[in-house]
């Protein structure tokens, strides 16, 4: 064959290769999904996890329900499971499908793709159960995190067309290599032919090999075998063949070294190793590829910036590199760029101690700044007592001010005098605050810890404290002695670790971690029910007791993550209602629907509660309005 | 497109010298072309149709500027016209408005086309070295679009002159040889760590002082000055090299653009040292023909100095490179007169604290910036560390900054020494190389890429 013979026939062959990835890519079947569309779907799952319906779920019994939208065609279902030590998932049924779970390591994060159908009743939600494995330890809370995101599919082809395009490239591959090495050609297409043969009727070592590696079901990971017969086939280029037996050994070993590194990320991305590369947490989303152009035609550099960012974010074998990434800073300098390593297994999130907390350190040391923040509290109050509603303001301290002792020698610290000062301020003009950082303090010295080592937020025994405290405060606003009575009854449970998590190294090691937690489970307790109102970007935490006997009326807490924990404090019993609202803009508390809603249920108590760290953005959010 | 980008790594370069090495010799100078077109248009989009007008109109031009001096003006007038309309119009406006005192209503914001200054610098350099009859008349378009447009040296350089490119246009030069392709990945590699592994790991150091995050300590300005010093200097030698490096490859040699900056003992020294392509070309297309020190000491001294003023201006339409420039100038100045000239490691040493206190305004925001880190730097006695000091100690940055001092700042003798040693060991160099490359795509893919500095000029 002449040259041009041979430049035509890679050509041809990269077309068709590249047709067969396109159709594998758009075709929906079920080995696509498994091994591609998730990927794309993990995007979306993210912004479920914000949803309320599915972001945690607590469980007392052997089966658990949620539901998802239902489809209106055929469609995949994926789901994230993260499951704690104390319950194993053994099945899972979507509407009609029931599916036994492969077993899984306890803390293992797994996420599975069903295909469903549309089921004929009319119901616009689609019931997903779960089913555990009975008990298998005394502790009766067990937590665990489950999303589910659905993504519609066109109907299900016939694999015909793939199957005979894979056999003419596989064909023509592989005769040309076996031509090349041996010269003949009709030998060469025999062998190809019995190769796609047993392919195709057998499966190979190799294909086995490969699917294992990759965890890829069988037809996709002749990709791989065909990607290999390429490269051998294009291997032997005249030009690569001169410059392999030419040239000096170290420039053989830099080009096998740049094509090494650089074929490994893209095979990667062309085909993503969901079941290796191991999910890692980046507090942002991702760059979605862009599907259109968007603008004008001459627009390519607007285009382009998404493109390259999406290549970015979607390389290949990202997250493990990530992980490799972050474990060698930790291996080698014992740090890592996300968080503080600290001591007595503390860990502290960089972005708090790098970032957020000296802004607020240098809002505290400038005067203008200073009563600007003032102000803005001042506001707020008077933004609520103007319907009648008294303001409770309570700042939850930053780990990094209630532990600075567990801070490594590079972290910076920050004296929590100018927050106090602060409170002192807000006292002397009126406010009605709760002195957090020293009831805190006072309570650290010789019990427990109040805040999760590997998370930051305080835990279920500083909040117990806390709510003591606001129920108590409300009890001498309406003249009455507190009726708190229940007792901190400490337990131990295994958390999931935001920060370990975030430090994303190479092991997930120690992903959950031990803390303290306050039991409540009483039997005559009221359970806390998620409520979505005013289809608002808010989440109510709601609890009202079956009769409205409490002698404190009720009670709203305005709050942050923090805030979320005071659930387990069992102060609900001593209020006709209980609201937790975590707004995503606080402007928001401030709206006429939120007001009405206060009114409404005769809501004369709000706790305003907030972190240290977030009073700059309270600053940012609120103070512009006025 | 950059290079330190996945995209350009993973995808854009690979393909193209996949396909490079699969064309026939003559399509490859073409293929060369589309991609520098393509590498161009991923960035700046239609603003390529600047380049395209000025390389088709310095075509038609150039029969008519040899030994007419008018012409000559006017072409160069012409080519100047996009850099100043993109790059100077808004600081000409900001400029006008501060010196009559007027409010400034609203400066005019202009998106600056990628690689403009360069570019615009290498048409003229054509130019004159036309007219001046250095070289002939290029009467191949193509040829000189693609030294215009060729996409390793067009968004930051090195300046190239057309009589280098030239005569390695030609088919023989196209050839794949395993030497180029060895030595030229091997530069892209070392210029690649050095951008990743130690100019953003220092620009880390140095963004947190100049971005105003921290307490302007003493301690935290010298840091921060130390960072910037150390993060321009990998972050524009790693450009070079990694420009240096895929020219190499596609059978091109481009003129070094770094020789060892901070080991110079003197500002006249760093400047021999320093961006070499853009001092070669103020020198001859500037200095030279202002009279360079063939009229008098008090001319030549004006020369210097309107040199590094112009120096500055091209760096940056902003008053902080002025500063920068008129530093530089002021100190070339001095040590021409022979007022201050220190030897030895002295030299070095005050060499390179005069020049890192001159990055100062080149990284600065603005002239109050400026003032308040260098006024930082001697407040020893009120203000040496600040809570947060210990934030920009992270052992892992502080060790690579202090490889890069090193690495900067040792002595000559021993830095030859150090270069024999990897020169006579291929292997060990190779497999370093491979080991530093790995991590910076470690790097890469976790921290993501910034931006070359040099590609905003």
């Amino acid at each position: 064959m002449n040259k041009y013979t041979i430049f035509s026939t890679y050509l041809c062959v990269s077309i068709c290769c590249v047709l067969l990835l396109y159709w594998q890519m758009s075709q929906p079947t079920q080995n696509q999904f498994l091994a591609r569309q998730l990927d794309t779907i993990e995007v979306l799952i993210r912004d479920i996890e914000v949803n309320p319906q599915g972001t945690e779920f607590r469980w007392l019994s052997d089966s658990v329900s949620i539901m998802v939208p239902k489809p209106t065609a055929q469609g995949i279902v994926t789901l994230n499971i993260w499951q704690a030590p104390q319950r194993t998932a053994t099945a899972i049924q979507v509407g009609g499908y029931q599916i036994s779970l492969p077993k899984m390591t306890a803390l293992q994060s797994r996420r599975i793709a069903v295909l469903a159908t549309a089921s004929a009743t009319t119901s616009t939600l689609l019931p997903i159960t779960f089913r555990f494995a009975p008990n298998e330890t005394t502790d009766p809370i067990a937590w665990a995190f489950v999303s589910a995101h659905w993504n519609s599919t066109l109907t299900q082809s016939s694999p015909q067309p793939q199957l005979l395009l894979f056999v003419i490239i596989a064909l023509a591959i592989g005769t040309g290599t076996c031509s090349r090495i041996s010269g003949r050609f009709y030998g060469s297409l025999g062998v190809a032919t019995l190769g796609v043969l047993v392919a195709l009727f057998a499966p190979t070592p190799l294909s086995v090999t490969v699917a294992w590696i990759t965890d890829q079901p069988a037809l996709y990971s002749h990709l791989w075998v065909l990607a290999l017969a390429w490269l051998i086939w294009y291997w032997k280029h005249p030009a690569i063949m001169v410059f392999m037996h030419k040239a000096p050994a170290q420039a053989r070993m830099m080009f096998v070294l740049y094509g090494t590194l650089t074929l490994i990320p893209v095979i990667g991305m062309i085909a993503p190793p969901e079941s290796l590369d191991m999910q890692i947490e980046e507090l942002r989303k991702l760059q979605e590829c862009p599907s259109q152009w968007t603008g004008e035609i001459w627009d390519v550099a607007a285009n382009f910036t998404p493109l390259s960012q999406c290549v970015t974010d979607h390389i290949g074998w990202r997250n493990t590199l990530i992980r490799v990434k972050n474990e060698i800073d930790y291996q080698v300098f014992g740090v890592s760029s996300r968080i503080y390593f600290g001591q007595n297994t503390f860990y502290f999130m960089r972005r708090w101690s790098d970032d957020r907390l000296p802004w607020l350190d240098e809002i505290l040391h400038t005067p203008t700044q200073r009563q600007k923040l003032l102000t803005t509290l001042q506001q707020i109050n008077q933004q609520y007592a103007s319907h009648g509603i008294h303001v409770i303001m309570v700042i939850a301290p930053s780990k990094e001010f209630m532990y600075p002792e567990n801070l490594p020698w590079n972290a910076p610290r920050y004296n929590y005098q100018l927050v106090r000062e602060l409170e002192q301020d807000m006292e002397t003009s009126g406010l009605d605050v709760i002195r957090t950082y020293d009831l805190l303090q006072a309570h650290k010295k010789d019990g427990p810890l109040l805040y999760h080592p590997r998370d930051f937020h305080w835990n279920d025994l500083a909040a117990y404290y806390v709510a003591q405290m606001i129920t108590d405060r409300v009890a001498r606003h309406q003249k009455i002695t507190s009726p708190w009575q229940h007792p901190l009854d400490i337990c131990t449970m295994f958390r999931k670790a935001s920060d370990q998590t975030f430090a994303a190294l190479l092991s997930n090691r120690d992903a959950y971690a031990p803390t303290y937690c306050q039991t409540t489970t009483m039997p005559n307790d009221v359970p806390w029910i998620v409520e979505q109102r005013f289809n608002r970007d808010f989440n109510v935490w709601r609890a009202a007791p079956p009769s409205p006997s409490q002698i404190l009326g009720a009670i709203e807490i305005n709050g942050d993550s923090y805030g979320m924990y005071f659930q387990t404090s069992g102060f609900e019993r001593y209020f006709n209602l209980v609201t937790i609202t975590q707004f995503k803009n606080w402007r928001d508390a401030f709206s006429p629907e939120h007001l009405a809603y206060l009114q409404q249920n005769n809501i004369r108590y709000v706790v305003w509660q907030m972190r240290d760290a977030s009073l700059p953005l309270l600053l940012n959010d609120i103070y512009t309005e006025y | 497109m950059i290079f330190a980008s996945p995209i350009f790594l993973f995808f854009f370069f690979p393909i193209t010298v996949i396909i490079y090495a699969l064309l026939p010799l003559r399509w490859r100078n073409t293929l060369l072309l589309i991609a520098s077109g393509l590498f161009y248009v991923s960035g700046s989009g239609p603003y390529i149709l600047v380049i395209v007008g000025l390389t088709i109109f310095n075509s038609v031009i150039s029969p008519y500027i040899i030994d007419n001096r008018r012409m000559l003006i006017g072409a160069i007038t012409v080519n100047l016209i996009p850099l100043v309309y993109f790059k100077y119009v808004g600081f000409f406006e900001q400029i006008w408005y501060d010196v009559s005192g007027t409010n400034n209503p609203q400066a005019l914001a202009v998106l600056l086309p990628l690689g403009i200054s360069f570019y615009t610098f290498h048409a003229i350099s054509y130019l004159i070295d036309v007219a001046r009859g250095r070289i002939p008349v290029n009467t191949k378009v193509d040829s000189y679009l693609l030294y215009m447009l060729f996409f390793p040296h067009l968004i930051a350089g090195p300046i190239v002159r057309f009589k280098e490119i030239s005569s390695q246009f030609g088919l023989e030069n196209r050839r794949i040889r395993p030497q180029n392709i060895s030595s030229g990945l091997q530069l892209f590699v070392l210029g690649f760590s050095k951008k990743i592994l130690i100019g953003d790991q220092c620009a880390a150091i140095a963004d947190r002082v100049f971005n105003q995050h921290i307490t302007l300590s003493s301690a935290n300005a010298w840091l921060g000055i130390l960072a910037y010093t150390m993060q321009i200097y990998f972050d524009f030698s790693g450009y070079s090299d990694m420009a240096s490096g895929l020219a190499r490859i596609f059978g091109f040699r481009f003129p070094r653009n770094f020789r060892r900056p901070y080991s110079a003992q003197s500002i006249t020294e760093f400047w021999q040292r320093w961006h070499i392509s853009l001092s070669r070309w103020f020198r001859d297309y500037v200095y030279i023909p202002l009279g360079g020190n063939r009229r008098g000491q008090r001319r030549t001294l004006f020369n210097l100095w309107v040199i590094f003023v112009l120096c500055g201006l091209w760096h940056g339409a902003n008053y902080t490179f002025l500063v920068w420039g008129v530093g530089h100038g002021i100190w070339m100045v001095v040590e021409r007169l022979k007022w201050w000239r220190p030897q030895g490691w002295w030299g070095q040493l005050c060499t390179f604290v005069i020049t890192m206190l001159l990055w100062v305004p080149f990284r600065a925001e603005s002239l109050t910036q400026t003032w308040q880190i260098w006024l930082a730097c001697i407040k020893w006695q009120t203000t040496l560390i600040s809570v947060d000091t210990v934030t920009l100690i992270d052992p892992k940055r502080i060790f690579l900054l202090v490889l890069a001092l090193c690495i900067c700042c040792m002595p000559q003798r021993a830095f030859v020494h150090c270069k024999l040693f990897w020169q006579q060991r291929p292997f060990l160099r190779t497999s370093a190389l491979s080991v530093s490359f790995a991590l910076a795509i470690l790097v890469l893919v976790d921290q993501g890429f910034t931006p070359f500095i040099y590609a905003n000029f």
